[in-house]
This record gives structure tokens, sequence and C-alpha cells, in this order.
């Protein structure tokens, strides 16, 4: 008992000796600043949900033409879970996707430096103080940040010019596409794509689609041209992920997340990892878009490069890189293997990039190669 | 050592139906009756998963957005905190997920502790090692520890089994045992 009480107290130092308390007026600054932005309205909720049951309606009418006239033994086994997405695409103009070949790596000295695929310097950040939530563009020269508990958006270069604004609700912790040509958001249940250019400097809406809304709702991957995107619910607990084709506005994958589970998704949303846990931990490489397992990997997955065939993953003697559909381990270190900080984007080069020990960050390529960051600290 | 509210549980709001009903409705005041004092817990919380205060503060505020929101969803029996502080969890997560989400600004040692130089040493070790822990030992090791929450919230808020609670507990302690030496948690 006491060996117990002496674990709680010093764990909960650890974890408390630094923590800060809210400065004074902050709590309620904070819950005003939330109510301050506009709330759906019942009846639009009300529409959408009238949306989604109509949608269920047609498609049960469909499910149930198909197997009246080519018979039961003939139907389709993939499962879908809660009501089925409202589309509403609409014509967009779609960023071109170009190779992404730097990524950017932030500093303990609250810079943001980014790099080439060799590793090399490229150029320097420093001007995201006052920022809240900087989301910088996967190429390292763009930022979109926003002023706490304040609209809008707005979108910067590395000099701080502010290049354009979004004051729209709707655009809400923007993920960028790799591409860094543009972005993805939920709100909602509302998964928006959104073009993105610096020069003029655009932010501009392309497409969007509804699915359920939660208030757990966030994008886990938008892929280079913001068509497809996976949203993901009550991530650590049993929710869903959900894969959808803004161009069409078909919802083309839906998987359960187990209670716990964290589960990487690739960059083109075409793959996830699915840790399974004790007592040896594995993943498994699942299809998104089939709900299909693929293959194990013999660790715990912590991310996936942008086309999904690399998995960065830990396992008992260390850190490893491996191209999981043949099982060729690209890469190895003794080191810990921490979270995955930026993926290549180029069809002849696929990279990824992630956190080692605590001041190591690895750059390491599907052909082997690997570079050390040292002294640098990611995300 | 600055504690911040370690153990002081705030309660979990006697929050009345019709307080509930208002909010629903859109009524910001009630809104704000029932979230203003869950702000500071769900700040602790944020500061451990995130490491950071001013990232905290972005995560609670998003977090708080996001209640506002969707509390037509909240049912009025369950608990707001639970409530609120998933939401919270899911905000930090979904932020270590976004790359570029800040850049890392470790906390200063804190210099009043000068003069205890072993236990100064221990705390820097572990805490060092908690940071390494993933995302989700983390967040059950603040529940269970720094919140004292009972297995059967920390369940609910987790989603996950009360089993499971107990299991992934021990899991992470063992973790740390292995990893920093016995006489470090004994």
């Amino acid at each position: 008992m006491r060996d117990d009480d002496l674990i709680r107290r010093r764990i909960r130092d650890a974890l408390l000796t630094d923590a800060r308390p809210l400065p004074a007026g902050r709590d309620r600054a904070i819950v005003r600043a939330a109510t301050a932005r506009p709330r759906p309205a019942r009846a639009r909720r009300l529409r959408r949900w009238s949306l989604s049951l109509a949608a269920v309606a047609v498609a049960a009418c469909l499910v149930a033409g198909i197997v009246w006239t080519r018979g039961l033994g003939e139907s389709g086994h993939r499962h879908h879970h809660g009501p089925a997405p409202a589309a509403t695409p609409t014509p967009s103009p779609t960023p071109s996707p170009q190779a992404a070949t730097d990524f950017a790596v932030g500093t303990s000295d609250q810079a943001m430096t980014w790099y080439d695929d060799q590793g090399h310097e490229v150029g320097t950040w420093a001007n995201l103080k006052g920022a809240s939530q900087p989301q910088v563009s996967p190429d390292g020269r763009l930022v979109l940040g926003i002023h706490l508990g304040t609209l809008p958006w707005y979108l910067s270069d590395a000099s701080g010019r502010i290049l354009a604004q979004e004051s729209s609700p709707s655009f809400a912790s923007p993920t960028w596409a790799e591409s860094s040509s543009a972005v993805c958001t939920i709100s909602d249940g509302v998964v928006r794509a959104w073009s993105v250019q610096a020069s003029p400097g655009r932010i501009v809406p392309m497409a969007s689609m509804t699915v359920p809304s939660t208030p757990d709702e966030v994008v886990v991957s938008c892929d280079p041209t913001g068509t497809t995107v996976v949203a993901a619910y009550q991530i650590g607990g049993p929710g869903s992920l959900y894969r959808v084709d803004l161009s069409t506005g078909r919802l083309t994958g839906t998987i359960a997340i187990p209670a716990g589970a964290n589960m990487p998704v690739s960059a083109n949303g075409r793959y996830a990892s699915l840790s399974t846990g004790a007592p040896t931990p594995s993943s498994t490489i699942i299809d998104v878009a089939g709900d299909e397992r693929l293959a194990t990997v013999p660790g715990d997955v912590v991310g996936l490069s942008a086309d999904g065939t690399l998995a960065v993953y830990s396992r008992g003697d260390g850190c490893a890189v491996e191209r999981w559909q043949t099982g060729q381990t690209v890469w190895t270190s003794p080191g810990s293997c921490g979270a995955l900080a930026a993926t290549l984007y180029q069809p002849d080069l696929d990279g990824i990039v992630f956190q080692g020990g605590p001041s190591d960050v690895w750059l390491v390529t599907g052909q082997g190669g690997a570079v050390n960051i040292s002294g640098s600290a990611v995300w | 050592m600055t504690n911040v509210g370690a153990g002081q549980l705030e309660t979990d709001t006697s929050v009345d139906e019709a307080l509930i009903l208002a909010a629903k409705a859109g009524d910001a005041q009630a809104f704000e009756r029932i979230m203003v004092p869950l702000q500071h817990p769900a700040y602790r919380l944020a500061q451990t998963l995130l490491g950071d205060p001013t990232a905290a503060e972005d995560a609670v505020q998003e977090a708080c957005c996001k209640a506002w929101q969707h509390f037509h969803q909240f049912r009025y029996g369950s608990s707001a905190r639970n409530w609120f502080l998933t939401i919270v969890a899911n905000q930090c997560r979904s932020m270590t997920r976004t790359r570029w989400w800040s850049v890392e600004r470790r906390a200063e040692p804190n210099r009043d502790q000068a003069g205890h130089e072993p236990l100064l040493e221990t705390a820097m070790v572990l805490r060092e090692e908690l940071r390494q822990l993933p995302f989700d030992q983390r967040l059950i090791l603040h529940l269970h520890f720094c919140e004292d929450l009972p297995q059967e919230e920390i369940a609910a808020i987790l989603g996950i089994a009360r089993g499971t609670v107990k299991s992934r507990v021990h899991r992470a302690i063992r973790r740390l045992r292995r990893n920093l030496g016995p006489e470090v948690l004994s």
C-alpha cells in the first residue's frame, strides 16, 4: 500500500511539476470565445439527418433491388457502419499535385527549419510567435495560423507576410495535403477540401461531403489533390474511420476503430495500421477502401510513408523502417522510435521523417538512405 | 514544486437538468456555468499530453468550441466532466498527429528545488521517461494519478473496459520501472 502511495506521489509530481495553473479569468474567457462562435442551427442538423436517412433509404432500396435481381449469393459483404453520408460535391479548382521535396523541423529556439530530401537546410521560420495552432505546410513554405479562440485563419509565408485569410467557421483544424497546395477540414460532420495558393494568396473551398458528426471528428489524411480524405471519430475509443472521395461524393471505405486503438493512416488515404498490442506488440496493415487485412508488422507502427508502402515501427530491439509488402527491412536503429514527423511526396523517392530520441530526427528513404538531423526536435 | 491542483478534483457538477436543457438549446450562459469549472482539469490534462502550456491552452480552447458545437449530443445523466475530458484528450491527440502544430518548448527546471539534488534528479529522470511514453499511457496515468479518477470513470472517458484500465496502468508502470530501474518507483 505504501509502495502504491509512493508511486502515485512520484508520478503525480513528475507529471505536474511544470504544470501551470490557468491564468486568472482564462477559464471564463475560453468558454466565452467558444460560445462566440456560431452554433449549427437545429434545423440544419435535422436537415442533415434527414439527408442521411434519405440516403440510407435510397441505398437500402438499391441494395434490395440488387439482391432481388442477382440473388442473395452474389451480394457483396463489405460492411459500413453508421448512417450513409450525404454528399454535396461541388465543382472545384483542383490543385495540381507537386513534388514536395522539402520538409520542416521545429527546433528548440522556437524557430522552424526546413530541409531538402538530402537533409540539407533550406530555410528557417522565425515568425511563429503569436500564432495559435500554427500548421506549417509539408514543404515548409507556408503556415496557417489562428489567433487564440478567434477567427479568421490566416495564411502567411516565412517572412510573416499575410497572404490570405479565411473566416468561415467550417475552416477548422486544417490538415495539409502532402502537395502543400490543399488542406482538408472537418467541422460539424462536413468534410471539406480547400485549395491553398501562395501567389496570389487564396484559400478556395473545393468540395464537401457530410458524414456523421461527433465532437472527436478529425481529418487524419488528405491526399495530394484534396480528393481522398480520411476522417476519424473517437480516436482512442471505439469509433469509425471514414474514407471519402470528394470528387464523386462517395464513401469509399469504412473501418471500425477498436477501443484504445491508434490508427496511423497513409497520406494518400489508402492504408492504415492497427496495433494489436499484448502479449507481443504487432501491427496489421489494412486496406482502408476494402477493410482488408494485408500484412502484419512485428511491432507498433508509428507512421506510414505518403504512399503507405513504408512503415516505421518500434520493436523490442529498437526502431525499424520496413517495406511491409515484401517484408524487407530497409533501416534499423537501436534507439527509440518516436512519432512520425513528415513524409516526402515524390514519385521516385519515398521517404519518411520521424522523431528518434529526444534530440534525434531521422530522414529515411525507401532505398535505405538515412540522414540524422541531431539537436532538433519536432512537432 | 508547483503541484497545480494535484489531487484536487473539481466536483463533477451536480449540474441540474434545467441547466443542461438550456445549454442544449443554445443558452451561452448555461453552457458557461457548466463548462467554466471544467477548464482547470482540462488544462492540466492538456499540459500532460502536450508538454507545453501554450499548446495546452489552444487544445482546451478548441475542445471547448467543439463542446459548444456538439452540446446537443451530451446526454443528461452522464458526466459533463468526463465528456469534456474525452474531447480534450482527442483534441490533444489530433494536434500531435498534425505535423508542426507547434515547436517543441521544454519547460525550464523548477529552481525552487535547488538543494534537493537527488530528489530533483529522480523527478527529472522520471519526467523525461514519462514524456517518452506513448500518448495513451500518459493519458491514463494522468487520469489515474493526477485527477484521482476511479477506474470506472477512466474507462468511460477512454471507451474501454474497467479491467483494461487496470492492466494499462500496470503496463505503463512496468515500462517505467523497466526503463528507469526499480529504485525510481519503489
